[in-house]
């Protein structure tokens, strides 16, 4: 332990403590503005100044470091190479997803992980091949995050965390015990292996960034204030990681609710059409 | 995060379907998705069309397969009871030329994916329906995308498409908002006057999406 001078259990209270020095705020709209009241809670992103300037410090970062990175790594190595790393990586956090799927009762899934962990931990060379998911048995991720959530723990504000990009007092959270948790990390700093450890998580980031190089063009090209559409973007992946899929179909949509926390809005497309239609008209 | 390939808002509604009869269903929702996916890949990838032609292509079936003014005003949220006769239409403009020329480079982009139509759930307490689908990639696992859809009469329209469970209304939403909340709506107009002005010139060009193409 003593070996690790940028160590996360400093890090991560240090990174707060700034960011609390930092402490720009979103001014709140007065409270008798019910619905930008609406809209500032439904956002959600009190240290907005902050995490704006935080995220310009990021993305700077990102195209001087890791983009290109990730963009070598998609040159430099082949797909099927990428994707057996892919699926060593995830394999390795099979340990750590079969314990999230327990902590939150989720006993079908954690079968299905620790099945598959067995099947691709022989057959699969190590977890380099995803032979179960061939044979059609699709895995899942966890994190502790997520678990967390499970078991009712709220969010928090948004917050944009240096570097490590999107999230919020829960997930951060879930990631300072993920390091020092998950089973593989666990076994490699017992073993004093370092080289493995941080190994695995330099890998682990390029692995990411290059899987979200295309998304994350497509997203920043069609979107105008792109660190908005990501916090969105964030939320609700989050939200669907946590359901586990379940409920998609409550979410809001057009035609349905216009505004932020309507009370089951029962405006229906024609009420739209019709007010629409006559600004139509007059084109 | 995000796992996997959000292309998809690219190709989403871009491509499609190989059907398997197992799964053809009698159902109109069902049908609608799959007609659109055909009809959408047989008008709009052809390689042999220009880009205005495209774009004149893809706002047809815009206009008579999304109802966009219901996206229209969901993704100003409040803020659309708030502007001016003159602001609505000038967003309803932009945000149409905007649309078009996003998915007309889509779809030019389109690269032969086919999309496997699931089965539609039953609506939801407003009246929206949601098609599962799953696009099949080349490589990589299969992108998730479900169309929501809302009937009139005996017609079905598309109020949302949901990739990978990001919703492309509410991420827009979020965008728009947040613009309005900085520039004030007027501003929000000029970016997407901007916005349009740059695609038309192509100066935003398309997401490279083969290996070792992705210079920046």
């Amino acid at each position: 332990m003593t070996r690790f001078a940028f160590s996360p259990s400093r890090f991560f209270p240090a990174l707060v403590g700034c960011m609390l020095l930092l402490g720009g705020c979103a001014t709140p709209p007065p409270v008798t503005d019910k619905d930008a009241t609406a809209e500032y809670q439904q956002v959600n992103d009190p240290a907005e100044p902050t995490n704006r300037t935080i995220f310009e410090f990021n993305q700077a970062l990102d195209k001087a470091v890791f983009k290109p990175v990730a963009q070598g790594y998609r040159a430099a190595v082949p797909d099927p190479l990428r994707d057996r790393a892919h699926d060593f990586l995830t394999n390795l956090r099979a340990p750590w997803v079969f314990a999230n799927d327990v902590m939150q009762g989720e006993i079908a899934r954690a079968w299905e992980t620790l099945f598959r962990f067995c099947i691709n931990t022989s057959f699969g060379l190590f977890g380099a091949i995803d032979f179960a998911g061939a044979a059609g048995l699709q895995g899942h991720d966890e994190d502790f995050g997520q678990t967390m959530a499970v078991w009712g723990i709220p969010e928090g504000p948004y917050v944009m965390l240096p570097v490590l990009g999107p999230s919020n007092p829960r997930d951060t959270v879930g990631l300072v015990v993920e390091f020092f948790f998950d089973p593989a990390n666990y076994v490699m700093r017992r073993e004093n292996m370092d080289i493995e450890l941080w190994s695995r998580t330099v890998v682990t980031a390029v692995d990411k960034r290059e899987r979200l190089l295309d998304p994350l063009d497509e997203m920043e090209k069609s979107s105008i204030d792109y660190y908005s559409s990501i916090r969105s973007l964030y939320r609700q992946k989050r939200d669907a990681e946590i359901r586990n899929g379940r409920d998609a179909g409550k979410m809001p949509s057009p035609g349905a609710t216009f505004d932020f926390d309507a009370p089951a809005d029962t405006a229906t497309l024609e009420n739209a059409t019709r007010v629409v239609t006559p600004v139509r008209a007059t084109n | 995060m995000i796992t996997r390939r959000l292309l998809l808002f690219v190709l989403a509604a871009a491509c499609f379907v190989a059907i398997s009869p197992a799964k053809a269903r009698a159902d109109a929702a069902v049908d609608f998705v799959q007609n659109l996916a055909k009809t959408a890949v047989v008008d709009l990838t052809g390689k042999d069309i220009n880009d205005e032609e495209r774009a004149a292509r893809f706002r047809k079936l815009l206009l008579s397969n999304f109802d966009l003014p219901s996206v229209s005003r969901f993704v100003l949220a409040r803020h659309w009871q708030q502007a001016n006769e003159a602001q609505r239409k000038e967003f309803l403009r932009l945000f149409e030329e905007v649309t078009v020329l996003t998915w007309a480079r889509r779809f030019r982009d389109y690269a032969g994916q086919s999309l496997d139509v699931g089965k539609a759930q039953a609506p939801d307490e407003s009246g929206v329906v949601t098609v599962d689908s799953s696009f099949r990639q080349a490589d990589g696992p299969p992108i998730i995308v479900a169309w929501r859809l809302r009937q009139t009469g005996s017609d079905y329209k598309i109020v949302d498409i949901v990739v990978e469970n990001v919703s492309m209304a509410i991420t827009q939403r979020s965008d728009f908002t947040a613009v309005i909340q900085r520039q004030g709506m007027d501003g929000l107009l000029t970016a997407l006057g901007k916005k349009v002005e740059d695609m038309k010139a192509g100066k935003v060009e398309p997401a490279a999406k083969t290996a070792g193409a992705a210079k920046n």
